[in-house]
């Protein structure tokens, strides 16, 4: 999203192993692509053998959480590295805690687009490109609240990692 | 973005606890400004913390009004606050252990031989009857960590926005849901045409 932005250790694209401590955690970052129906549930997808798969024909629990095919870990959907144990997750697929509870972590910092505020109603100052969509100074998308969204809607960060789906909000 | 809630089960607006700050255009990282004391402040002149949240002097993280949000020692030692949305799922049960209550509301606890408190099936739980380890955390059922002991009550009580209704339980009730929006889905079409609405 921004040229020349790399992911360092102290910030990286997602946090492996989880750090509650740092709370970062999303569940974006182990969700697999899915379209979601009017009350926001993702929408399961299954292959021939009746194994839950993603938009992308990845293997996902019934949480929609990626997992290793060969050992049920779940993983995430970046680098694929393990995140959370097998033997951790629970008989509905939900992971362990403190993250079942704490899954929705984001950097408010991050996802905002670059825009001016103005001095009088105190918004920020949203513009358009030339196909008419919402954009920030350096010309990427936004939505009306003026968060980096992706071509879909949903909200991203600035290195365009999503962060929540358009029906979440 | 919806509203978050704080601790209290008050909602707030995440606009109103951040800073106001420019980036740096080589690490998209916002720029904090830090006086010789190592304080960090905002464009306009407020005091923030590492992460770009408004803070009191204490460090309590305040909103644009200057309204306490979150105590200190709820915030994360790298400054970040939790995110509790409307949608976030908690299930009381569980972390709290199977007793009887008093009258007064108060859980009705025994003793193991070291002195400890125990539930019904003996398992070690706090004087709010919440499971906990040995360092007093509060542990779920599978022994994993829910709430660190310093955000706990003095007398272990977990923040009210947890005890009070205002989070759904992930419970079977969420599981339904998602199961007749399935089935809702897989549903074949109802065919309608005139000669079947003639016959009614």
């Amino acid at each position: 999203m921004i040229p020349g932005i790399k992911p360092t250790e102290e910030d990286p694209i997602v946090q492996v192993p989880p750090d509650s401590n740092k709370r970062n955690f999303n569940e974006h970052d182990i969700l697999g692509e899915f379209d979601r129906d009017e009350k926001g549930n993702i929408i399961l997808l299954q292959d021939n053998d009746g194994n839950c798969i993603d938009k992308k024909g990845n293997r996902v629990n019934e949480r929609g959480y990626l997992i290793d095919p060969n050992t049920g870990d779940i993983i995430e959907n970046h680098d694929k590295q393990k995140m959370f144990d097998k033997e951790d997750i629970d008989d509905r697929g939900e992971i362990p805690a403190p993250y079942c509870l704490e899954k929705y972590n984001f950097n408010p910092f991050k996802m905002r687009g670059d825009l001016d505020i103005d001095r009088t109603t105190k918004k920020p100052i949203i513009l358009k490109n030339k196909s008419g969509q919402l954009v920030d100074k350096q010309g990427r998308l936004v939505n009306s609240k003026g968060w980096l969204i992706n071509k879909e809607g949903h909200i991203v960060d600035f290195m365009g990692v999503k962060k929540f789906d358009k029906k979440q909000l | 973005m919806h509203r978050l809630f704080n601790y209290a089960g008050s909602r707030f607006d995440i606009n109103d606890v951040c800073g106001v700050f420019d980036f740096d255009r080589n690490t998209g990282l916002i720029k904090l400004k830090t006086n010789k004391q190592g304080q960090h402040f905002d464009n306009l002149g407020r005091l923030v913390n590492a992460r770009g949240y408004l803070v009191d002097f204490q460090g309590n993280v305040v909103d644009v009004k200057g309204k306490r949000v979150f105590e200190k020692k709820y915030v994360g030692a790298n400054g970040e606050i939790p995110k509790i949305f409307p949608f976030t799922k908690f299930n009381l049960k569980n972390i709290l252990g199977e007793f009887e209550m008093d009258p007064l509301g108060n859980p009705i606890l025994e003793k193991n031989p070291e002195g400890q408190l125990i539930d019904r099936d003996g398992k070690r739980v706090n004087g709010r009857g919440y499971f906990c380890d040995q360092q007093g955390n509060i542990i779920d059922k599978r022994g994993k960590i829910m709430f660190d002991k310093q955000i706990l009550d003095p007398d272990g009580e977990i923040p009210e926005v947890f005890r009070t209704g205002l989070l759904k339980s992930d419970s079977a009730a969420s599981s339904l849901s998602r199961l007749m929006s399935e089935i809702e889905r897989n549903q074949p079409e109802e065919v309608y045409n005139n000669d079947n609405r003639n016959q009614t």
